[in-house]
């Protein structure tokens, strides 16, 4: 977590992502309030909160957020040590299969020489293959890539997740209470979200320390080979079935030993011809009629081999791992839900979101208003989305109000357009993505399938990196107010959990008082 | 076999659906939480008599897709009265719109729509999409308001609405529910459709000789138990007086035991008659009903007025012959001198303790036997009979949608019972029995028994 420059904002640690996200789902469980006052305590640089880098905001803000909350800390620590903890064990696992998988290919009764041609299939052609597989997988356009690699995969595992999932509905049903069901929902929402969010950092995180217990692995085959080689008088030999010339089994053994062949030339690095034809292994013929020496040039070339093509490939995967993980480091975005949150809450004097009725002050430009964090909102037009009915039962004009106020945007920049029959998505199809969109329900309607389709279809035509803002309306006091953005509590909770269940980064309730 | 009348509960998820089938089919399983999306499944729940079902009211899931689904109702205009049919066919298979389906489904085997909505809010785009819907299908319908909290300024528009799309409005409050608000909802039905009125005549009248049956029940428990709890009494034998004391108290918290155990079996028998069964069995503390058979307030807020004590001493006196036969039970004092008491002190003197207070009698053979109970207080059998009274009262006006584990009856100091309200004829019925219990008349016991069992009846069933 050290202030590595604090200049270097862009610098975003493994460890200070995993305290950040750490800090957050504690804060979670927290009422808003209690949050606003906690982060009234923590003394952020006034210049910083200025500066509307949100990137150092949030590492200011974690800085001290650690330091106040040791256990934070310390369940961020468990989690990269626990990180660690799995890679070593993948990599003492790489190792010894290296070993005992080398050991057992190199078994060497004394009766026939060690079969060169298993050997080197397995540990060198096997592996220049897959690095090579790999390497192409590299090369390939982003989107082909992710395809490709991660796709397929992906999709699989989620369409068997599915269809169990409906398989599982019905018995559900049976088995789980309303609570519970909601609870998983939530839960899958999470995960979804977290995986939208740190998908990229984690796949890298897996790639590179796959890499490192392949390399491992590596480094037992290596090991292994070294020790019998040193420590015992091994034979080397070759053997097909088919009906090779030496010849060709020669020329292979060049073009594999090219990346070395200027350092070990023939006979030292690699088996010359007449060395190759003297260590074929006929049957019939026994060990007998095979030369000592051109047994014992095999060695070097098998182990080259695997230094060049199981070493290296790998030590260059793994630096590429560990710069991409570094790299989505740097893209992580601090536009989503939580980051927006957390610069709401840190921002001191912003308009109070429960304010019972904020005075009439709309017109004024936020810049007075705290100032801090010029956000979108304030910069870009906003959108809000209202269904014709809502339009019908309540003041629009009024609304446009509140939501300025609210914001502390000019009125002017706010706009409302209504929708038919609930289709949200149709009514914004058409509109550039240059505003904010914001979509304004009756907290009193329970947010329906009807609804969360509407708002998946709203989000696959956005930016998927687009803020989309849900606001609440609640039921007007009987004063004649006319429009009242306090959600009741039990419909305010049900919308929570239906934006927790959709899991999607960038989708905020802007109610944050609840 | 003909069939029966069928209702399908339709509405908002976590609009009180289940709440209604609860109440109105008196089932206390029927699956009910804050949490929108409970019920995924439709689940049918009878209504029955005995064993016989009279009326079949189907628990279905929330509305997710109204508006989707009203837009293909239009887009489908052309498959007129098959419209249902065909929605279910064609989105049968889409997770999406399980729930819709699901909830359609008995519409399209011809169940009556029962349209639950909370008008304590505002209407919605989505709620004028489901009543559209639901007038689409053509069935016959009716709106059922089930406020949720007292607001009423929506109330208006809400009537407005339904009677465009509804044959007929009613409210009913799934929490509050009586049995006579259950009656005349069921009578409310009839309305909607002409074809089920004879079906749903017959239900109504099959109802209410189901309730009346229940109503006889109670009244044989009330009487047998008020016998039981009359008759209570602990006693054993001694062979010095020095260990009376101590004897005493333990008899005293045996007979109390004993008395609360009988009360127990009422209850228990009362909840099975009424079929309350998951709230808790104990009602709470400090409920009247709840409360201890000996405390000071129970005394004060059951049983009789002052005045009508002494004419139901006057009545159990000149029937008994002056106090011989309670004399013979060990009491303190006269029956009339009681009433001057009870007159003159006010019902503090009338404590339990002090009236079930151990009778001791030396044995001719030696020794002692030490004897509790029964109370003799004039005052006790009414107590006894009211808390009875209210307990039943309370149990079969349960509304079974309600998730209390415990319940807290509002307490006053006012007298609360029912014997309090009774006149003299009445009272000669109750004292009459009492009597009877005590001088052991087998015959005697019998048709005054009868004749309290009539009496409360006729109170139960009012
Ligand atoms: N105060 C009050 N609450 C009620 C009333 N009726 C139902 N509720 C509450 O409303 C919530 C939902 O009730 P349910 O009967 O489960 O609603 P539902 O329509 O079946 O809900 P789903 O099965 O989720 O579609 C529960 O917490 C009930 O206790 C009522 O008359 N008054
Ligand atoms: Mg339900």
């Amino acid at each position: 977590m050290s202030g590595k420059g604090k200049r270097n904002a862009t610098r975003w640690s493994l460890d200070q992502l995993v305290g950040y996200e750490c800090a957050l789902a504690k804060d979670e469980s927290e009422d808003w309030q209690s949050l606003k006052a906690q982060d009234a305590e923590t003394h952020l640089e006034e210049g910083l909160l200025l500066s509307g880098d949100r990137r150092a905001i949030a590492a200011g803000w974690l800085k001290l957020r650690l330091e106040a909350s040791p256990e934070i800390k310390l369940a961020s620590d468990s989690v990269m040590q626990s990180l660690k903890a799995a890679g070593q064990l993948l990599g003492a696992g790489g190792l010894l299969l290296g070993l005992a998988s080398a050991t057992a290919a190199l078994a060497y009764t004394g009766e026939a020489p060690i079969n060169v041609s298993a050997f080197f299939s397995l540990f060198v052609l096997l592996q220049a293959v897959l690095a090579v597989v790999l390497l192409l997988v590299f090369a390939a356009p982003r989107s082909w890539r992710e395809r490709l690699a991660f796709g397929p995969l992906f999709r699989a595992t989620r369409w068997i997740l599915e269809s169990i999932f409906s398989k599982l509905q019905a018995l559900s049903a049976r088995f789980l209470s309303g609570q519970q069901r909601q609870d998983a929902a939530e839960w899958a929402g999470a995960a979804r979200r977290s995986l939208a969010l740190h998908g990229s950092v984690a796949k890298w995180l897996a790639f590179t320390k796959i890499q490192a217990a392949a390399l491992c692995f590596n480094f037992g085959v290596l090991a292994a080979l070294l020790v019998s080689v040193v420590f015992s008088d091994r034979a080397f030999g070759w053997q097909t079935t088919l009906e090779t010339e030496s010849e060709s089994v020669g020329q292979l053994v060049e073009v594999v030993s090219l990346p070395w062949a200027w350092a070990y030339g023939e006979g030292e690095g690699y088996p010359s011809l007449q060395q190759i034809e003297g260590s074929r292994i006929v049957l019939k013929e026994g060990t007998r009629g095979l030369e000592s020496v051109d047994l014992a040039a095999w060695w070097r070339f098998l182990a080259l081999g695997v230094l060049s093509y199981g070493v290296l490939p790998r030590l260059i995967f793994y630096f590429l791992g560990k710069w991409q993980i570094r790299a989505s480091l740097a893209r992580y975005d601090f536009g989503n839900a939580s980051a927006e949150r957390l610069m709401q809450r840190l921002r001191p004097e912003g308009p109070r979101f429960d304010a019972e009725r904020v005075e009439q002050g709309a017109e004024q430009i936020a810049s007075g208003v705290g100032g801090v964090d010029l956000q979108a909102t304030t910069r870009q037009r906003v959108l809000c989305l209202c269904s014709r009915e809502l339009g019908e039962s309540f003041d629009l004009e009024a609304l446009r109000t509140r939501l300025a106020q609210r914001w502390g945007v000019r009125q002017e920049s706010v706009e409302v357009k209504t929708y038919e029959n609930g289709r949200i998505a149709a009514a914004a199809a058409d509109l550039s993505e240059e505003r904010q969109f914001v979509i304004v329900f009756e907290s009193w309607m329970p947010p329906i399938r009807e609804i969360e389709r509407q708002v998946r279809e709203l989000r696959a035509q956005m930016d998927e990196r687009n803020l989309l803002k849900i606001v609440l309306l609640g039921i007007p006091d009987s004063a004649g107010e006319a429009i009242s953005l306090r959600p009741e509590k039990q419909y305010a909770e049900a919308w929570h959990s239906f934006v927790q269940r959709l899991g999607d980064p960038y989708l905020i309730l802007d109610n944050p008082a609840l | 076999m003909k069939s029966l009348p069928r209702f399908a509960i339709i509405g908002h998820p976590n609009e009180g659906k289940s709440s209604i089938v609860a109440t109105l089919s008196l089932n206390d399983g029927v699956a009910i939480s804050a949490t929108p999306g409970e019920t995924i499944q439709q689940q049918r729940f009878d209504l029955k008599a005995g064993e016989q079902t009279i009326i079949e009211f189907v628990d279905t899931p929330g509305f997710q897709n109204p508006q989707a689904t009203l837009q293909w109702f239009r887009e489908n205009e052309e498959a007129g009265d098959g419209r249902v049919k065909r929605f279910i066919e064609t989105h049968g298979d889409d997770p999406d719109f399980h729930h819709d389906c699901e909830l359609l489904r008995p519409v399209l085997e011809g169940a009556g729509i029962l349209y639950v909505v909370d008008a304590s809010r505002p209407m919605t785009a989505v709620d004028t999409a489901e009543m559209e819907i639901l007038r689409l299908t053509a069935r016959p319908r009716m709106a059922i308001i089930n406020p949720k909290s007292n607001e009423s300024r929506f109330l208006q528009s809400w009537k407005t609405t339904f009677r465009q799309h509804f044959n007929s409005v009613r409210t009913f409050n799934a929490q509050t529910a009586r049995y006579l608000d259950r009656i005349e909802l069921l009578e409310a039905l009839k309305s909607i459709d002409q074809d089920w009125e004879p079906a749903l005549s017959e239900a109504v009248e099959l109802v209410r000789m189901d309730r009346q049956r229940s109503t006889e029940r109670a009244a044989e428990a009330i009487v047998e138990h008020l016998e039981q709890s009359l008759r209570c009494s602990c006693s054993s034998f001694l062979e010095h007086e020095s260990g009376v004391e101590l004897e005493k108290r333990k008899l005293e918290s045996e007979y109390r035991a004993k008395l609360a155990k009988i009360e127990k079996r009422f209850r228990e028998q009362i909840r099975d008659v009424y079929s309350v069964r998951k709230v808790a069995v104990e009602l709470p503390e400090n409920s009247v009903l709840a409360e201890d058979l000996f405390s000071e307030r129970a005394w004060q807020a059951l049983g009789l007025t002052q005045k009508q004590l002494a004419i139901a001493g006057a009545l159990l006196g000149a029937g008994i012959g002056v106090g011989a036969d309670l004399a013979a039970g060990g009491i303190t004092f006269g029956v009339f001198a009681s009433i001057g008491a009870a007159i003159g002190a006010g019902s503090a003197l009338w404590k339990g303790k002090d009236l079930a207070r151990a009778k001791i009698s030396q044995l001719p053979l030696g020794g002692l036997k030490v004897t509790v109970g029964p109370n003799v207080s004039e005052q006790f059998p009414f107590v006894q009979l009211d808390r009875y009274f209210l307990y039943v009262e309370f149990v079969s006006n349960w509304a079974h949608a309600r998730q209390e584990a415990e319940v807290h009856l509002v307490e006053s100091n006012e007298k609360a019972g029912l014997s309090s309200t009774w006149e003299q004829g009445d009272l000669k019925v109750a004292t009459r029995f009492v009597k009877a219990v005590k001088s052991r008349n087998a015959e005697e016991l019998e048709s005054s028994g009868r004749a309290l069992r009539q009496l409360l009846v006729g109170v139960l069933g009012a």
